[in-house]
């Protein structure tokens, strides 16, 4: 009995050191890129750096919010406001399709679907070929270009989280609305998508976050200032504030929060729909 | 008109309400919810890179086309005495960022594994923090951190007596720490990835195992890990295409320095392309790329469809 306590304290202390490691290693450069932001610039350089022990400052924010960079919030925020709700629009319908209604090539389609999921992430290869296809066409530097780019690479994740979400809900609930004379689009709207909300709210995330986070195209497809976006503009500090470390991380801290915040009230959430994309089928 | 059981049942549409009009019209219904999408998905996924195929058999002059020229771009790229390094660069940094996130990867999840719902769960959170926030800010952070002068990493390890090391003042180094960065942002997906796939494994197997007298090392060798290998595989993909598609990376961190040591695929590509303009060289190397992605693609499908 007792050395089972014994190994049971042992697990325990085992546990808090690893959760204690794993937090410092990989959320020191988030914290220590705060910490800097609040700082005035001498403190940045003491040596030995002090963790806490300093002068609390808004200066570098200050300094960083004189720009254009509330305006490139702005422009992020609508960016991704406007794709999470075109995409889960578009994102549910196909789903909804996809696994209640009978459609014929569905399994090609839907393969095509899971093709594009691996292919999307891959910025790098996409962004010349959609240059110039979008140069073509004339669709560069207007205000839908980025919503459109980011709608059509978060489109195929968005399918699959939903539709995963809505195989859940038991056709048998459907059927017994169906027989109670529910028309389909009523057992789409009052029993399936209510069922799903949790699938809906991880897709939602996963296409804002992506949206937050892009940077390659939003760099190339649009020019004019008003346009750019949040990922953009940091981007373009490094190059103007060069050595200014309290500018950076506080541009940076900025950049991040929205989706620090989301991801700290929703990390759930987010997590489930992380890995439905890639484990389940 | 219900028509129950009477439908016919199609590989997808398993257990499909048999309800609604004719199955003519039911399947153009189902075309259409799915029609707004899978254009958007053709159109902005697809069709770009088509295009760019056409496009890169022309001579390219200030973004217009001038005259066909067949595979020439393709041939004056692979010409470039650069390029071999480039391509070695790449594969060399992908390799090591990919094992060493998945081998860290799989003690994070195995830990994990052992602990409590909750304790899991806020585990999960933490660890895949450096996979949410942008790569643009991430790799900002992390050079704040770890590559500058003033930084807490160069700070630890002067005390650790390795006094006036300086990431960027070697190829070697420099390498390290772009690998180090890749790492650091994709181990807690890889995580999580893995630690769905240990919870798929049925409970059985190990109590089988114990009864059998397994110790847990052999029940690790050979049951844990034989049963992770699809998982394993899929996020060896994942994280090889991001891996191999990041810009921000050496774009942020180190620049591409020092001395090109640093000048990946992805980065050489977007500076090709969108700092020297130089447009008949990039679509090919884009087209090269996105063919790249469409091999890695096709493994992830297949996997995925080996783990429904």
């Amino acid at each position: 009995m007792r050395r089972r306590n014994g190994w049971r304290l042992l697990r325990h202390l085992g546990m808090s050191i690893g959760l204690a490691l794993a937090t410092v290693v990989n959320l020191s450069p988030l914290v220590w890129g705060v910490l800097a932001s609040v700082r005035p610039e001498t403190q940045l350089l003491t040596y030995p750096p002090r963790l806490l022990d300093f002068t609390f400052t808004l200066d570098n924010y200050r300094q960083v919010l004189e720009g254009a960079f509330l305006r490139a919030m702005a422009n992020t925020a609508c960016y991704a406001t406007a794709s999470v709700l075109i995409g889960l629009l578009l994102g549910t319908l196909a789903a909804f399709a996809f696994c209640r209604l009978p459609l014929r090539g569905g399994a090609a389609m839907f393969l095509l679907v899971v093709a594009s999921i691996p292919l999307a992430s891959g910025a790098a290869a996409l962004i010349v070929p959609n240059y110039l296809y979008f140069t073509f066409l004339g669709l560069t530097n207007h205000w839908f270009t980025l919503p459109l780019i980011y709608i059509s690479s978060a489109t195929p994740m968005t399918i699959w989280i939903i539709k995963g979400a809505m195989e859940a809900v038991p056709r048998e609930l459907d059927e017994a609305a169906h027989v109670d004379g529910a028309s389909r689009l009523m057992v789409f709207s009052r029993i399936v998508l209510p069922l799903c909300l949790p699938g809906l709210g991880a897709a939602g995330l996963f296409i804002f976050i992506h949206a937050w986070n892009e940077f390659v195209a939003g760099s190339v497809m649009v020019d004019t200032e008003s346009l750019r976006p949040v990922q953009v503009m940091v981007y373009q500090f490094i190059g103007f504030f060069s050595r200014d470390w309290g500018a950076l991380t506080a541009s940076a801290t900025l950049a991040m929060a929205p989706v620090v915040l989301l991801y700290g009230l929703f990390g759930r959430l987010m997590i489930s729909g992380l890995t439905v994309g890639s484990v389940k089928g | 008109m219900i028509r129950a059981g009477a439908a016919v049942r199609p590989l997808l549409d398993r257990g499909a309400p048999s309800w609604g009009p004719s199955a003519r019209g039911r399947n153009a219904d189902g075309a259409a919810y799915v029609a707004p999408a899978m254009l958007l998905i053709v159109s902005c996924l697809y069709l770009p890179s088509v295009y760019a195929f056409f496009y890169s058999l022309f001579d390219i002059r200030l973004l217009g086309t001038t005259h066909f020229v067949g595979l020439a771009n393709y041939v004056f790229l692979g010409g470039d005495p650069e390029l071999l390094a480039i391509i070695g660069r790449s594969a060399g940094f992908t390799a090591c960022a990919v094992v060493l996130a998945i081998a860290t990867a799989l003690g994070v999840a195995l830990w994990i594994h052992t602990l409590g719902r909750f304790a899991a769960m806020l585990c999960q959170i933490l660890v895949v923090v450096p996979w949410v926030i942008s790569p643009i800010v991430g790799a900002l952070l992390f050079r704040w951190v770890f590559v500058n002068q003033i930084g807490l990493g160069l700070y630890a390890l002067q005390r650790l007596g390795l006094r006036g090391f300086d990431p960027l003042s070697s190829p070697f180094s420099g390498m390290a720490v772009l690998i180090a960065f890749a790492c650091w942002r994709t181990v807690g997906f890889a995580t999580i990835l893995l630690l769905a796939g240990l919870k798929g494994i049925p409970k059985d197997f190990y109590e089988a195992a114990s009864v059998d007298g397994a110790s847990a090392l052999q029940k690790l060798w050979s049951i844990t890990l034989p049963q992770l290998r699809t998982p394993m595989l899929i996020t060896l993909v994942i994280l090889t295409l991001s891996n191999l598609n990041t810009v921000e990376a050496p774009l942020v961190v180190t620049g591409g320095g020092p001395n090109l040591a640093t000048d990946i695929l992805p980065l050489d590509l977007y500076q090709r392309a969108f700092a020297q303009y130089d447009f008949n060289s990039a679509v090919a190397m884009g087209v090269g790329m996105f063919a790249a992605n469409i091999a890695l693609a096709l493994i992830y499908v297949r996997l995925v469809g080996r783990n429904a």
